[in-house]
């Protein structure tokens, strides 16, 4: 079947276009809202600029497509095979692509609200500057879950969006909005999420292992048993943060600003901390062996049962602490 | 007859079931309730407001814990200023429900609100001053402002907004969204000096009784001489020091309506002010967060094709780099522009885009010549309402520096428009060889045209001018916010302010002949809003007479003795437009609803 053919024949009111062969047709700007081209082998396609709002498109081959600007709002994109796919620009708000093969895919500027990713593999795709408010990218058991390893989500806006258990190894996320996202259990080895803002983010038991998270702001944010060991947290924003339990073993957490945050055993062997801020933050039963605290402020901080014997304090500001042995510091 | 009594409860459900905004306070209700925010009208049926009322008195057991309980949560909204009046709205309803509610204003603090009152009731503009205070305390615009007390909306304002930050952010959301923003930036701004001394430190609540709080009067006493240029008997001085003898004031006495009276100086802004003046685009650009730009992003997502959209604002910027032969059909562009479009992000052509205008009008002109010259301009005309749609909240009060004493020594047919600025001779755009490719470790601040030369005018513009203060200069097309809608008793003002255009219009000689916007004016919609101009021309002198004003006036008899506004004889008023452009009564003002 051809272009022509497609569109004569959908103008007659069908729609049932399932398994047809649209190998590198021309449907740039095409009304085709509802189609149903299921299985269809649209590879090489030129659907920029389509309608294709509500179609079905699961399992359809789309590799190397050209989708930029289609519009595919609440499409059914279940499995469909969009590798190295054009969505620059696309419209895909509230589509299903669910275990969708999105590796290498453009969604620069994509609009990704609301959208099912569970199974999704992004890998290597460039989501700069997309919008995935709302998308749920949700691990559903071990093998199933959402694979963004290495893609590009700078400045994407992940604003609530659920990344609980997601791969986001290496992944660059550099000024992203991640405000109330649920990254429970994500894997962000390595990730960098610098300039980031994670405020009320919900990171626990995640994996920052070396993350990048310099300037980020992660006020209120829940890091709860989360590993953050060598991470890069300078000038970090961790006001009012809960972190019972986390490991934040060799972290760098030079001028970040810790006040009010709840650090209870959380384990700081080795952490840099000089300049920090920490008044009024609660260091319960914290492990700070030659931890770095010099200049730091902790004014009115709990420092009860802490184990500071080989931190450096040279000119940190105790002013009122409770130290380890319950003593209030004048 | 059987009489049915509610109980204070049933009653609060009743009160808040009536309210205007009921949407609204259901979606706060749920959001605070429940931590989800609730978009669906569906969704928000099934939540009953008694529900809804019962799980926040739990929640917060007592009317303090509520405030905060609100005001933490809609710090967490991307609209805090439009939710900080839904919450003003609930609080109002059920603090009948707390027997704290009302206990809590001391002595002091009442002797502070009559001293606050009575210096805005001294402002020339304190009808304005009334209805904008009614407008955030009460969530909804009067005309009756004869009836409106402005000791209780103070005393009022002040329990609503315990902390500097509140009162700045919520007036900062109510003045972007009213027909004419800069014209109540300026009053908001008064309001929120008037009000400093109540908010001390800045940033904390100062309700619960103290000892006589250390207020900042001195300094801004200070200031207020100075700016006068003559010393003034500071009322609030007086207070202080009273409150410190435990002496009482002559604003004790103060018991009757406030009512119009004689003109004085307004304060300066104090240090912490936020946003003193309106600013240029330019500057606005500078100053917004990360959040600002995700906001406009999201919102041009939600109403047009991101694609359209980056074409639209690549076009806006570099349509002399790209050439006449261009094929602007969407979706058959040349490949050096898809190339463009793929290596540059949205945020950086609107950022340049946004950049090279001086105001959100000029901006809107702008586009709308941009697609004057594609092809197929319908198809991009609702790009651009969507785009003016994302940036209005945030560019509202934007102005171009453009003085008065500009204006008015330059005949109009020299003033350049800004449409000649960008005339091909003196595009800022450059080929697009030399368009820097998006690259992922530049500073995401640079923009396409960081690089370009500014010419003087626009440079200027970026400039900080105390008449920015003043309402815009220019034409504004847009005189209902983009998106918004106007409030219960707009229309009846509407077509005043028509007419009081009109006859404005007939006295200021150039700008009937504002040339390249001509031809533009006449494809839009009538533009009401060019009234402004008469505002901005008679603003300057009006300092002048606040100099000239008598200071030292007994204040009670400057309360008590209703003053017009202005005269159509006023000596400061050339064009002798003031009186209609300035009534606050003829002023049209739109608030958001979603």
């Amino acid at each position: 079947m051809n272009a022509q053919e497609l569109l004569q024949r959908y103008a007659r009111n069908e729609i049932d276009f399932a398994e047809v062969n649209l190998t590198g047709a021309n449907l740039t700007g095409a009304d085709l809202i509802g189609i149903n081209l299921t299985r269809a082998d649209l590879r090489n396609a030129q659907l920029i600029l389509a309608y294709l709002n509500r179609s079905n498109l699961s399992y359809a081959h789309l590799m190397a497509a050209n989708l930029s600007g289609a519009n595919l709002s609440q499409a059914q994109l279940v499995r469909a095979n969009l590798r190295d796919v054009d969505l620059h620009g696309a419209n895909l708000q509230g589509a299903d692509l669910r275990s969708a093969n999105l590796m290498l895919a453009n969604l620069l500027d994509a609009n990704l609200m609301g959208a099912d990713l569970r199974n999704a593999d992004l890998s290597g795709a460039n989501l700069t500057g997309a919008c995935l408010r709302g998308a749920n990218f949700r691990e559903e058991n071990r093998k199933y879950s959402a694979n963004l390893r290495g893609a590009n989500l700078r400045k994407a806006d992940l604003r609530g969006a659920n990344l609980r258990g997601a791969d986001l190894v290496k992944v660059d996320l550099r000024g992203a909005n991640l405000g109330e996202a649920m990254l429970r259990g994500a894997d962000l080895q390595e990730a960098d999420l610098s300039d980031a803002n994670l405020s009320s983010a919900f990171l626990t038991e995640t994996n920052l292992t070396q993350a990048l998270l310099r300037h980020a702001n992660l006020s209120y944010a829940k890091l709860e048993r989360s590993r953050l060991p060598e991470a890069d947290m300078a000038t970090v924003n961790l006001t009012g943060a809960i972190l019972p339990d986390a490991n934040l073993q060799q972290a760098n957490l030079s001028w970040a600003n810790l006040s009010g945050a709840k650090l209870t055993r959380v384990n700081l062997s080795r952490a840099n901390l000089r300049r920090a801020k920490l008044i009024d933050a609660n260091l319960a039963d914290t492990y700070l062996a030659r931890a770095n605290l010099g200049d730091a402020d902790m004014t009115d901080a709990s420092l009860i049962r802490a184990e500071l014997s080989s931190a450096n304090l040279s000119g940190t500001k105790l002013t009122n602490a409770i130290m380890p042995d319950g003593s209030i510091y004048r | 007859m059987i009489m049915n009594v509610l109980s204070p409860f049933d009653e609060t459900v009743r009160d808040l079931s009536l309210a205007q905004h009921l949407p609204r306070i259901k979606k706060l209700l749920v959001y605070v309730c429940t931590r989800h925010w609730e978009n669906d009208p569906a969704g928000l049926a099934s939540y009953h407001l008694h529900e809804l009322i019962q799980q926040l008195t739990l929640i917060a057991p007592t009317f303090e814990k509520l405030k905060a309980h609100l005001n933490s949560m809609i710090q967490t909204l991307n609209k805090p200023g439009e939710y900080t009046l839904v919450a003003n709205t609930i609080l109002r309803n059920l603090q009948r429900l707390y027997p704290d509610a009302v206990t809590h204003v001391s002595p002091q603090y009442q002797s502070l609100y009559r001293v606050a009152a009575k210096q805005l009731a001294l402002d020339e503009d304190q009808m304005r001053i009334k209805k904008l205070l009614y407008f955030v305390c009460r969530g909804h615009w009067t005309s009756d402002l004869d009836q409106v007390v402005l000791l209780e909306l103070v005393a009022e304002l002040h329990e609503l907004t315990p902390t500097y930050q509140e009162l700045s952010t919520i007036f900062d959301s109510v003045v972007q969204n009213v027909s004419k923003p800069q014209k109540y930036q300026a009053i908001a701004q008064r309001i929120i000096n008037g009000l400093a001394p109540l908010y001390h430190p800045a940033t904390h609540a100062v309700i619960a009784p103290t000892p006589t709080p250390a207020i900042p009067e001195v300094p801004h006493a200070t200031v207020l001489q100075q700016n006068s240029g003559q010393p003034v008997a500071n009322p609030l001085d007086q207070t202080v020091a009273n409150l410190g003898a435990g002496q009482p004031t002559r604003c004790h006495r103060l018991h009757a309506p406030i009512t119009p009276a004689a003109p004085v100086q307004p304060p300066a802004p104090p240090a912490a002010a936020k946003q003193p003046a309106p600013i240029s685009m330019r500057k606005r650009v500078a100053t917004l967060t990360m959040d600002d730009w995700f906001t406009m992003r999201i919102e041009i997502h939600k109403f047009t094709n991101p694609l359209l959209a980056k074409y639209l604002l690549f076009m806006h910027s570099y349509a002399d780099a790209v050439g006449n032969t261009h094929n602007s059909k969407p979706g058959q562009w040349d490949r050096m522009t898809w190339d463009a479009l793929k290596n540059t992000d949205l945020d950086t052509l609107l950022r340049d885009g946004l950049k090279s205008c001086r105001n959100i009008g000029e901006f809107e002109r702008s586009l709308k010549r941009t697609i004057r010259k594609l092809n197929t301009p319908n198809q991009y005309k609702p790009v651009i309402s969507a785009i003016l749609r994302s940036v209005h909240p945030l560019f509202a009060h934007c102005t171009g520096k453009e003085t008065m004493v500009q204006r008015v020594s330059s005949p109009p047919s020299d003033l350049p428009t800004h449409a000649e600025q960008r005339s091909p001779s003196s595009h800022s755009s450059q080929p697009l060889p030399h368009i820097p490719h998006y690259q992922k470790d530049s500073d995401e601040k640079h923009t396409l045209l960081e690089n370009h030369e500014y010419s003087p005018h626009l440079s200027a513009a970026a400039e900080p001018s105390e008449l920015q203060i003043e309402p815009q200069s220019e034409p504004q097309p847009v005189v209902v916010p983009i998106g918004l809608e106007h409030t219960e008793g707009d229309s009846q003002f509407e077509n005043t302010e028509a007419e009081v255009t009109e006859q404005s219009q007939s006295h200021i000689p150039y700008k009937q002949s504002a040339p390249d916007e001509t031809a533009f004016l006449l494809e839009q919609e009538v533009e009401p809003k060019q009234q402004n101009n008469t505002a901005s021309l008679v603003a300057q002198p009006k300092s002048t007479a606040h100099e000239a004003a008598p200071h030292e006036a007994n204040l009670e008899e400057a309360i008590g003795i209703p003053t017009p506004l202005a005269s159509p004889g006023n000596p400061f008023d050339p064009f002798g437009t003031k009186a209609e452009a300035d009534n606050p009564a003829d002023e049209t003002i739109a608030m958001p609803m979603h």
